[in-house]
């Protein structure tokens, strides 16, 4: 495989940077990933999302203004265990780098502007409550992991939101956003002149704005109960499953490896081209394919299936009965290699999607993973180990699950 | 040989090759419904790979070759698309893997569909279950809603997935095969990337026989008209936010140059965070997270639309159609309006970065007469406050669609 060139550099003070090349291309990427997302300790749910959104304020307005004078396009999300802001832009790349920087390190956190912001990131949740699939995934979470900050949407509570305030932003900010848990990427067609200037440009940039440190997180691991739910219909028939996976851990030192493998195993279990699937969809009780995925926190992980059908309660006992199931008679070897080229293909393809290539490589640097040497052991990977990694991270899995359909 | 329209350009940046397949033809309601029943049913199955698993199966092999089937609308027009993303075999150097074993596969799955009635069956519940999902996210009911209403006059311009369902009622093996069978004359073109683009494009050649290759592709009617008939709806669901919907017509055709001034103006009232509307609803109100404008040149239309609290949609539509009259009278805030094309110049630039961009600009300029030598990026900097005012002065709100 050819591998596009990634220079790292690590600094004394715990911040890490790396240049990715991408030759050939115009937009040029620029982010900072935060090694602390919203179910990381905090006081308030919802404060993590909430840090993300105010930071744009600066005393002289929304930077997002500045990025836009510029001709860039900037932007931030948050999750469980990670913040990103970041920029794209064809132009100006040390002013781009700049405003990053300023972005993320200098808050401005007021009694006013934080009570501005309340309204907004309500609309944000009630957007994503208005869609029925949402409730279904949030009973799903609270199953696995109770009222914790894991179990609750990234954004907090409708009446979480209400409750921060800017000195709880900024003790969050003070504590987490430190030199050790922050990770610069850039990504784009630089030269070795530019890759040069733009590591002497962060290390000055670094230093100015972030101590150093990184604080020990001690997450707890918390626990739900996993039961049957039936929610409130709202004219959808969308369910879901979730398994709680005590036991899993890195794989040959690797948490992405893991969940690749994990992932290879729901597809061989539900995908389309498995006994089980055709079985459902010849019953008429699945007419397509479920989602399959797996998610790790610090906090706590899971399997999740998610899918649409008239009857979701058949669907649902199907799926328990073939996850009871020996793994031994469903995994086969030749689906273990057409799962390899598949992983193959989507490591390819993934160096096309600039932004989406700097964000999952800016993510496995915080991991401590690398996405090539993940490539390499995969490939190398035998079939009875791929079954016995599977067999082990799968343990004393619990299962739950919802589906929507009763009534108001 | 007829001369056909098949054009392979070279691929020197992108680590996968793209080829699409696209079919030209009115859009009305029964090509509508019938062309989701194909395309969908290609998805699960064509007649080389007769079941779901086969099909998967054969696209794994193949180093995962991402096949898609669907449609997309011109305004009059609708194009049946076929794209196949591949990994370049260069990346690869499996023996076994080649652009003949590719194209060998898609020319199956896009020259056989399989006209069978459990296909049908399974296709039909796959779409109305589509539709059911679709329709439970407000924001897709209120544009449903919103294209239903403005479109009231022509039903068949409406892309109306529900109402075109109907059309499938009782299709049969025999209307979905001549449906089928009609596609082999429609205007047809092949185009894609490739890094050996001679090797691709001769083996497109030999893979791909349609009548409907030599056919002109291009269209000199596109547009949809707006017609003036101004009307307000309000529907009550009891969302947590209402989906407040303003459209504007536009006066005649839209030509090119005019469509980038479209484009600008839609930016500049809710594009990026600077935006006209962007700052006053969302960031002085607070009434909104999202808030977005767009020019739909071939139906004649700009549409604002907003996710709002509930008890500050008065107040915002105002500001949207305030805001809308001082573009009218001239008065434009000419930094914004600076930010918002150099912007646009990026985000152009930007674009030649994904491969299905150029693919679809590609398309474009096959079907949309003088598009391949329009300027695009000239244009936008030839955007002056007056050609915004101009544009502006040819709107008229023509639809308010409020979903509570």
């Amino acid at each position: 495989m050819i591998v596009p060139q990634v220079i790292k550099r690590k600094y004394a003070s715990g911040f890490k940077a790396e240049v990715a090349l991408r030759p050939g291309f115009n937009e040029n990427f620029f982010g900072i990933m935060v090694d602390f997302g919203s179910a990381d300790p905090q006081a308030v749910a919802g404060s993590a999302h909430f840090l993300e959104h105010k930071l744009f304020t600066k005393k002289s307005g929304d930077l997002a203004h500045d990025f836009e004078t510029l001709g860039a396009d900037c932007n931030a999300f948050t999750s469980s265990n990670e913040t990103m802001f970041y920029c794209q832009g064809s132009t100006h790349t040390p002013k781009l780098i700049e405003l990053l920087f300023k972005l993320v390190g200098e808050p401005y956190f007021t009694t006013e502007n934080v009570k501005h912001e309340v309204p907004i990131i309500q609309q944000e949740l009630a957007m994503y409550q208005d869609d029925p699939q949402w409730w279904v995934n949030d009973a799903l979470k609270r199953q696995l992991y109770g009222n914790s900050l894991l179990g609750l949407d990234v954004a907090g509570t409708q009446a979480s939101i209400s409750q921060i305030t800017a000195a709880q932003l900024a003790q969050v900010y003070a504590s987490q956003y430190v030199a050790g848990h922050l990770n610069f990427i850039a990504a784009g067609d630089f030269s070795k002149n530019q890759v040069q200037t733009i590591f002497r440009q962060v290390t000055k940039l670094a230093e100015r704005y972030f101590k150093a440190g990184r604080p020990l997180l001690r997450p707890e691991q918390p626990a739900g109960h996993l039961r049957h739910q039936t929610l409130t219909n709202r004219g959808s028939n969308y369910f879901g499953l979730a398994v709680r996976l005590p036991h899993f851990t890195p794989f040959q030192g690797s948490r992405d490896l893991a969940q690749t493998l994990l992932e290879f195993m729901l597809d061989a279990e539900f995908g389309q081209m498995s006994a089980w699937y055709q079985q459902q969809q010849s019953q008429q009780l699945l007419n397509s394919s479920l989602q399959l995925t797996m998610e790790y926190a610090r906090q706590g992980n899971c399997l999740l299936l998610t899918g649409v059908s008239q009857q979701p309660d058949e669907v649902l006992a199907a799926i328990k009965a073939q996850l009871a199931r020996p793994l031994a008679s469903v995994l086969s070897p030749a689906q273990f290699e057409l799962q390899k080229k598949a992983s193959f293909a989507h490591t390819v393809r993934s160096y096309n999607d600039l932004s989406l290539w700097a964000i999952e490589l800016a993510e496995a640097a915080l991991d401590g993973d690398d996405p090539y040497d993940l490539a390499t052991k995969l490939d190398a990977l035998s079939f009875s180990e791929y079954q016995a990694a599977c067999e082990q991270l799968m343990q004393a899995a619990k299962i739950g699950s919802a589906a929507l359909g009763g009534s108001d | 040989m007829l001369n056909r329209t098949i054009k392979i350009t070279p691929n020197d940046k992108f680590s996968t090759a793209a080829v699409g397949c696209f079919l030209r033809l009115p859009l009305t309601r029964h090509n509508l419904a019938y062309a989701n029943l194909l395309t969908r049913s290609q998805l699960n199955m064509t007649l080389d790979y007769p079941t779901v698993s086969q099909q998967q199966r054969e696209l794994a092999q193949q180093y995962d070759l991402n096949f898609d089937a669907g449609i997309q609308l011109f305004g009059k027009q609708l194009i049946i698309s076929y794209t196949l993303d591949l990994v370049e075999p260069s990346m690869v150097l499996d023996p076994a893997y080649t652009y003949e074993s590719v194209i060998a596969v898609f020319s199956n799955l896009v020259q056989h569909p399989y006209f069978d009635q459990h296909v049908i069956d399974l296709t039909k519940r796959q779409l109305a279950e589509e539709v059911t999902e679709l329709m439970t996210e407000p924001e897709n009911v209120a544009y449903q809603q919103f294209f239903d209403h403005w479109y009231q006059a022509m039903p068949d311009y409406a892309d109306n997935l529900p109402a075109a369902l109907a059309e499938l009622e009782n299709a049969t093996p025999a209307s979905f095969s001549k449906f089928g069978e009609s596609l082999q004359t429609v205007p047809t073109v092949i185009l894609g990337q490739a890094r050996d683009a001679q090797q691709m494009q001769a083996i497109c050649e030999k893979s791909f026989h349609q009548v409907g290759l030599s056919q002109p592709f291009a269209s000199p009617e596109v547009t949809i008209p707006a017609e003036s008939a101004y009307q307000t709806q309000v529907e009550v669901k009891h969302y947590l936010q209402s989906q407040l919907l303003l459209g504007y017509g536009y006066h005649g055709k839209m030509p090119l140059m005019a469509q980038v001034v479209g484009l600008v103006l839609a930016d500049y009232l809710a594009g990026d965070q600077s935006s006209r509307l962007f700052v006053q609803i969302r960031e002085q109100l607070g009434a909104a997270y999202e808030i977005d404008a767009s020019c739909y040149a071939n139906n004649s239309l700009l549409l604002i639309a907003a996710g709002l609290d509930q008890k500050q949609v008065p107040a915002a539509k105002t500001l949207i159609q305030e805001e809308v009259t001082r573009v009218q009278l001239g008065k434009i805030d000419l930094v914004l309006l600076r930010k918002v094309k150099r912007g646009l110049l990026d985000l152009h630039v930007a674009s030649a970065d994904q491969q299905s961009w150029l693919l679809l600009q590609a398309l474009r300029g096959e079907l949309l007469p003088g598009y391949r030598k329009f300027d695009c990026l000239q244009a936008i900097r030839q955007v002056t406050p007056a050609k915004l005012k101009a544009f502006a002065l040819n709107l008229f709100l023509n639809e308010s669609y409020l979903l509570k």
